[in-house]
């Protein structure tokens, strides 16, 4: 019986529990669309291209559409082709037709007829409707609604003259709970205290303190990278490593701050196109970044590109609209109302992307940022704070310096009119500086010298220096921090100087060598000397870092010459700085030369100011013209030591920052082309087959709603549109999708197609009151996640009676709580919370547990191997969990394979699982560590039992589950007594080391009793 | 039986049966290891009576080479070195390979010769497939639309070129569920060429379940390590110990079952009884120590070899005797880009004998009959040269999806016999051209399967293993 086949009858029998059930007046959208759209709309429906008789069911317009003869009377079943031609025996005749494969039940036609003799009424198809808030329905029990939402579940179960389930006891709220929120079980005292605390909101106060653990995020993430795609690598042919945690660190902590959900949508499809966005909202790009990359060779790029925009453009559509788009990619959509060109307009927004087709930045594709890992955010947000903080103490006010100013000025005054004083270090100007190796050399006009451009192996410089007439007994040099990258003073941060040599010419005579006799130096790095800058021919030298990473800290060195050094008019110092070591790159970059006329200086013996300075300081103090006054007072605050102290300090946190973001690592993100690229429709969605000339503009679909007037016409103005009031379906899909994670299915089961071939609603007035609630309390996700769950409908026990089970089989109309398998990540965590193996930290990158050997490499014929990770990364939340797109972890069972977008999760119940969670390493270690902790917080084997169950399951065992514990353990003992050796060779499992304090047999017996309750139904399953 | 329990079981087969009985998610059912689909009065989907009941088929990842092994071109030689006709190649597109570059004919240096009985042309590389050319049905009209490695397998395995659909198993085990009680319905083995001369990857999509229930999805038996992974019990837990603490698992979940009354966990014990039994059946599978030598020869010398194709192809008689639906060998090799003189006699010998035991092995037992034996790759290879012409060291053949060869045998084929034509460079299809729709069309057919009625509903839509294409090829059915 062909009928049999038909995926109709499947969808009436589990959706509509029982049509006859329903009120009598017919439904369009709840019941003639689907038939329609399931039997008709093939060749009947929206795509044009394929459309049969000219004939369309899917509009109104067409429904009544007078033809001949006329297709519907209205209110007569009797008459009309419609009918006439689904009723008929005529073979030639009938519909739909025989090859169609497709056939309408009596109970179809049955229904089709009472719609027409009901008048045949249209409307739009519910979920392109705009929602609207329903009243809450009557119930005839007034006392078990907790809050709205249980109206409607109420009032649906009434119809069918069924009753909710009495509320779950607490033991198994709580543990629902914690699991519900944050993806780990309960602690044995988390349920005492919750059993103990008998104030009304015991309940609520569980939950907000849930809600704000960071746990919730890390578990809220799971379901939202299972439907951005997210993976570590980047599948095809050498799925090579990419860096798409960052993102993954995005959704957790988007989920824990409580993002509202319309920022988090825009953020991710359009961050980049935000008013100067910052690093985070970049990073938020990344989602539509996760989809596959193809290096495979011999692969054409813009065939590869065009893939990705198609993936873009589907999985935006399947997870904020729930429309399965891809149908449109090469004719118009079958079913629902979206054109192909819709499609490519829909396309042309993620079309433009600065991107290549190849896998071009490492593993990862262009565009791509660098950004820091969280310790490094972290450090990176003190170091702002920090420089804000030392330009502050930088720029005292001026007013404020008056004082000290005033007596600076009077110092300063009486030593340059005393003619004695020649204690001091008088700054030079080199009037010509060369390199050797052609590097730019820049003079300032205070002295400093600073070389850039070409950056040589190996450097000399040459400075020419006038000079006053006077004697010279010291020169020192000051190496400088500066504004290059690590800021100083080498060119790369250190150097190594080699020589320092000096010559004295005077006016047309050849330079005279000048001798110096010692050299110091404030700071010298071990086994770089100062006194080996006086060797001239030395591969050795003088160099400055300090073994931390600090070179960015004004260092100086002093010479003293053998002889007074006299110095005629005309004269100039010719200085000769030489790097010639072994170490390449290590290149002075800014310094500064001064001369003294004493032997008696020092490091801190004071600089006498620069000339300009000088000058204005020689003047009439009365007579200083304000910008005169200016200078002195800018220079004076710069000498004082609140700056000097600043400013080094400040230098060394630019130094540090500058190395902390050499360190940052490189994320894709979104960012669009200057020029946008062209939109063509494809043929058959070919990536060299455009249809015709046509350039396409970015544009919704016109069937859903209408674009923001003030939206750009960019990606920003689609995220817009989708968060927009007035689209009917990104709320809805919202609210059911999170429906789904705490029910177990949706209102819409089909979450991924809210179109009209995907089911209907459940309760549809329940699915618009969540959607409308939710909008208009500004998106808050944690606010609709508490409303979930604090509805009697989610308090209710999951026990399933016979007769329920019968009328209800799948809990569509929730008279019970859902009772199913965990997730396997979950399970997973479980096991590592329950034996405190669990090691919580959260973001960062992926970590590698354990997994059978040779996996990897099995696939990749060697090429890829797995390196295990040890300590902690075994025992991360699988959130962590290396994903290798080609081949997922092997103990994550029913997960999505993270090809393509998924919404919808698989259950299965095989027993590939059961040796899984029997025998792989991780939960065998898992057993044996709880069991330790069973032997050592417990003396009684009785004691020890229940302890196990209120670990475990967050519930005392019964008496016939005591005895089953103590059979395990008993035959578990009497066996290794028998055979220690298997007993030893048990408790090596896993790379942590049992304890020694316990009888291996002992520990061993109860590793078994672990790996048991680790396996049971219950302790797998949410209940 | 406590008569809740009783009722509540009941109340399971119903529930499951029921719904089984409804559609072909029926075959939802049909589980991994569940017991004989027939035996429980299910349908199943036969829309008419199967010459076969499984399927072997083993699979040439990287593209063998046509026009060296089975499509005799002798008028090709006539042609060496002169440029291949633009009226040939009709500006069909070419990989980045050899797009733009020059396009030299290329004959074949190997010889050709009749085989059988019935005289079917092949190369002097396959002798032992020329031993069994009289139950051969050559096809040399093949042609597909994916121009690389991955997407024309996952388009041949799954009827798209996008990973994301069920593969040809899943969808056989899916609608015909399982023909045995402790082996799984679909299984996948891989090898690879011995001088590891091509990198193509064995993705886990080439034998996933795509949208279907995860259950459908091929077991990987492996080459090294378990079998099947993490079969074996942890060190310390020996067989008998695990079987008696399997019994107070069982007895813990019945109690919870008693207690909370969801019938899922009655599968969930059936199953851990499942993953029991399998413990002994795979391992005793993968034994081959059992096998007398005169069948262990007939596969060749490398059948001792863990992991080989020839131990592959044995293991995969073993599957079909225990009832195994869909037996998929993937071997990975042939990607002859620039080593056609040297790697060609390679892999042939490392995959003809094996190939050729295992349709002589199943003949002599008279499994022949009913199990359906496949041997191809994605693709062929084209009839130019890529590299240099003048380097014969380096004669290549690149990737070339317009016309190719592969065989079958057994299960409703019809022996010693050939069908299409290739052009005389064996470049486009000449006559009766069988496109990766229709082969899979057919296989389904031989199976008892309608290839248009076998669908699944998702994402709105009823999904084909051949997509809205495909024709049974019924000249080439016994």
């Amino acid at each position: 019986m062909s009928s049999y086949r038909s995926g109709l009858f499947l969808t009436a029998m589990l959706l509509l529990p029982s049509v006859e059930l329903r009120a009598q007046k017919i439904d369009f959208n709840q019941d003639i669309r689907p038939i329609l759209s399931n039997n008709c709309f093939l060749c009947h429906g929206p795509d044009e291209g394929n459309r049969e008789a000219d004939l369309r069911l899917d509009t109104e317009a067409g429904i009544a559409e007078l033809r001949d003869p006329p297709l519907i009377v209205k209110g007569d079943a009797s008459q009309g082709e419609f009918m006439h031609r689904i009723t008929t025996n005529d073979m030639d005749l009938k519909m739909p037709p025989a090859d169609s494969n497709l056939q309408l039940t009596s109970q179809q036609i049955a229904t089709l007829k009472r719609w027409i003799e009901q008048g045949a009424e249209y409307s739009v198809h519910w979920a392109f409707s705009p929602p609207t808030k329903p009243a809450l329905p009557p119930t005839k029990n007034k006392s078990w609604a907790r809050n709205p939402l249980d109206h409607f579940i109420l009032a649906r179960l009434e119809q069918d003259n069924l009753q909710p389930s009495a509320q779950a006891d607490r033991r198994t709220l709580i543990r629902r709970l914690t699991f519900d929120l944050t993806g780990l079980p309960p602690t044995p005292d988390e349920v005492e205290a919750f059993l103990e605390d008998t104030s009304d909101d015991a309940y609520e106060k569980v939950i907000k303190r849930l809600l704000e653990s960071s746990r919730y995020g890390e578990h809220m993430a799971w379901a939202w990278l299972v439907a951005a795609r997210y993976s570590d690598t980047n599948g095809y042919q050498g799925d090579r490593t990419r860096s798409s945690y960052f993102w993954r660190t995005w959704v957790i902590e988007a989920f824990n701050s409580n993002m509202p959900y319309d920022q988090f949508t825009i953020e991710q499809i359009a961050g980049d196109l935000l008013v100067q966005p910052n690093t985070s909202q970049l990073i938020a790009t990344g989602f539509n970044r996760n989809h596959p990359l193809n290096g495979e060779g011999g692969r054409i790029a813009e065939e590869n590109r065009v893939e990705y925009v198609f993936d873009r453009t589907e999985t935006t559509s399947t997870v904020w609209l729930g429309l399965t788009m891809a149908c449109a990619r090469c004719h118009d959509h079958k079913y629902d109302p979206i054109t192909q060109r819709e499609y490519y307009e829909l396309y042309a927004y993620f079309n433009s992307i600065d991107e290549t087709g190849r896998v071009d930045a490492g593993g990862n594709a262009k565009p791509v940022i660098k950004v820091p890992t969280l310790a490094q955010r972290a450090r990176a947000e003190e170091i702002t704070q920090a420089i804000q903080q030392y330009n502050v103490a930088r720029s005292q006010s001026l007013d404020e310096l008056r004082d000290a100013r005033e007596q600076w000025i009077s110092k300063w005054t009486a030593i340059l009119n005393d003619e004695q004083s020649s204690s001091f270090w008088t700054k030079v100007v080199p009037e010509k500086a060369e390199s050797a190796e052609g590097a730019t050399i820049q003079v300032e006009p205070r002295g400093k010298v600073a070389v850039s451009g070409k950056f040589p192996d190996f450097d000399d410089y040459t400075l020419s220096i006038p000079v006053a007439p006077g004697t010279i007994e010291a020169i020192r040099l000051e190496a400088l921090t500066n504004d290059t990258q690590y800021r100083g003073p080498g060119r790369n941060a250190n150097f190594v100087l080699t020589s320092f040599e000096v010559a004295l010419q005077t006016e047309g005579a050849e330079p005279t060598g000048v001798k110096i006799h010692e050299a110091r130096a404030d700071f010298v790095q071990g086994g770089f000397q100062i006194a080996e800058v006086l060797q001239s021919d030395s591969k050795n030298g003088w160099a400055v870092w300090d073994g931390e990473l600090k070179t960015a800290i004004d260092r100086q060195a002093i010479f003293l010459l053998e002889q007074p050094l006299v110095v005629a008019e005309n004269s100039n110092l010719i200085v000769t700085l030489k790097h010639r070591s072994e170490h390449a790159k290590h290149l002075l970059g800014t310094f500064a030369l001064s001369v003294s006329g004493s032997r008696e200086v020092n490091f801190g013996t004071d600089t006498v100011p620069p000339a300009d300075v000088v000058k204005i300081l020689q003047t009439d103090i009365d007579q200083w013209k304000p910008e005169q006054e200016l200078v002195v007072a800018e220079f004076h605050r710069t000498t004082t030591e609140q700056y000097k102290s600043a400013t080094a300090d400040l230098q060394l946190i630019l130094s540090e920052q500058d190395r902390l973001k050499e360190g940052f690592q490189e994320t894709m993100i979104m960012r669009d082309l200057a020029n946008a690229r062209e939109t063509r429709m494809l043929g058959v969605g070919r990536y060299d087959n455009p249809l015709n000339d046509e350039k396409l503009s970015p544009g919704t679909i016109a069937g859903i709603s209408a674009m923001p007037e003030d939206a750009p016409k960019n990606r920003l103005g689609l995220a817009q549109w989708i968060v927009s009031p007035d689209n009917p379906l990104t709320s809805r899909v919202t609210v059911n999708r999170f429906w789904q994670q705490f029910f177990g299915t949706g209102l819409v089961k089909t979450t991924e197609d809210f179109g009209s071939q995907g089911e209907v609603p459940s309760h549809p007035q329940l699915l618009d009151w969540l959607a409308v609630d939710f909008q208009d309390n500004h998106w808050n996700v944690k606010r609709l996640v508490y409303q979930l769950v604090t509805s009697a409908t989610y308090k209710q026990s999951s026990k399933v009676s016979p007769e329920l089970l019968e009328k209800d089989p799948y809990n569509r109309l929730l008279g019970r709580a859902p009772r199913h398998r965990l997730a396997a990540h979950t399970i997973r965590d479980n096991a590592l919370a329950v034996s405190g193996l669990l090691v919580e930290q959260l973001g960062g990158p992926s970590v590698k547990p354990y997994q059978p050997p040779g996996l990897w490499a099995d696939f990749s014929f060697g090429k890829i191997k797995y390196t295990q990770d040890s300590g902690d990364a075994l025992y991360r939340r699988s959130l962590y969990t290396f994903w290798r797109r080609s081949l997922s972890p092997p103990n994550m069972f029913d997960e999505a394979n993270r090809q393509t977008c998924e919404v919808r999760s698989k259950r299965t119940n095989t027993p590939l699982h059961a040796l899984t969670l029997l025998n792989d390493i991780t939960f065998v270690e898992a057993a044996r560590v709880f069991a330790e902790q069973l032997i050592q917080e417990n003396k009684l084997d009785s004691e020890r039992f229940i302890s196990a169950f209120e670990k475990a399951l967050s519930r005392p065992p019964t008496e016939e589950e005591l005895k089953l514990m103590n059979n395990i353990v008993t035959m578990s003992r009497q066996h290794y007594q028998d055979k220690p050796e298997e007993a030893a060779e048990l408790l090596q499992v896993g790379e942590s080391k049992p304890s020694e304090d316990i009888p291996a047999v002992e520990l061993a017996a109860f590793t078994n009793l672990a790996n048991i309750i680790f396996n049971t139904d219950e302790f797998i399953s949410k209940e | 039986m406590h008569p809740i329990e009783q009722h509540n079981q009941g109340i399971t087969r119903r529930h499951f049966f029921g719904r089984s009985s409804v559609g072909i998610g029926s075959a939802a059912l049909a589980s991994l290891l569940n017991d004989n689909v027939a035996a429980d009065d299910l349908p199943g989907i036969s829309h008419f009576a199967p010459k076969a009941k499984r399927v072997i088929y083993l699979f040439q990842n990287g593209a063998p080479t046509h026009l060296d092994l089975f499509d005799h071109k002798p008028e090709m030689q006539k042609y060496r070195g002169t440029d291949l006709p633009d009226t040939v190649q009709k500006g069909q597109r070419l990989t980045t390979m050899t797009q733009g570059k020059q396009r030299k004919v290329l004959p074949t240096p190997w010889k050709f010769r009749p085989y059988g009985e019935s005289g079917t042309y092949m190369s002097e590389l396959v002798p032992h497939m020329g031993s069994i050319a009289d139950e051969l049905c050559l096809v040399r009209s093949m042609y597909s639309e994916a121009i690389n490695h991955a997407p024309a397998i996952t388009f041949l395995l799954t009827g798209s070129e996008m990973p994301g659909r069920p593969s040809m198993g899943a969808w056989l085990s899916y609608g015909l569920g399982s023909d045995n009680q402790d082996l799984p319905t679909f299984c996948a083995m891989t090898s690879r060429d011995r001088e590891a001369s091509c990198g193509q990857i064995f993705y886990e999509w080439y034998w996933g379940a795509g949208f279907l229930p995860t259950h459908h999805q091929g077991v990987k038996f492996r080459g090294n390590g378990d079998p099947v992974l993490y079969l074996s019990n942890p060190q310390g837990i020996d067989r008998g110990l695990r079987k008696n603490l399997l019994d107070q698992l069982s007895k813990l979940n019945h109690l919870k079952q008693k207690e909370v009354g969801d019938p899922e966990i009655l599968t969930r014990i059936t199953q851990y009884e499942l993953a029991y039994r399998m413990q002994a059946s795979v391992p005793e599978l993968a034994d081959i120590s059992t096998e007398p030598q005169h069948v262990l020869e007939l596969y060749g010398p490398d059948v001792t070899e863990r992991g080989s194709f020839a131990q592959n192809c044995l293991l995969a008689r073993r599957l079909a005797e225990k009832g195994v639906r869909f037996i998929q060998l993937m071997h990975a090799g042939w990607d002859q880009h620039n080593n056609l003189p040297t790697q060609l006699a390679v892999q042939t010998r490392d995959t003809d004998q094996p190939a050729a035991g295992l349709v002589k092995d199943l003949k002599q037992r008279g499994l022949l009959d009913d199990t359906l034996v496949i041997w191809g790759g994605e693709f062929g290879r084209t009839p130019f040269a890529q590299g240099d012409m003048n380097n014969e060291k380096q004669h290549g053949r690149d990737h070339h999806p317009y016309c190719f060869s592969l065989w079958m045998a057994g299960g409703g084929i019809k022996g010693g016999t050939t069908y299409g034509q290739s052009d005389e460079f064996g470049y486009n299809v000449a006559e009766n051209g069988v496109h990766v729709h229709d082969l899979q069309a057919t296989i389904l057919h031989l199976l008892g399967i309608d290839h248009e009625k076998l669908t699944y509903r998702f994402q709105g839509r009823e999904f084909r293993l051949t997509d809205i294409h495909g024709k049974v090829v019924k000249p080439i059915l016994a």
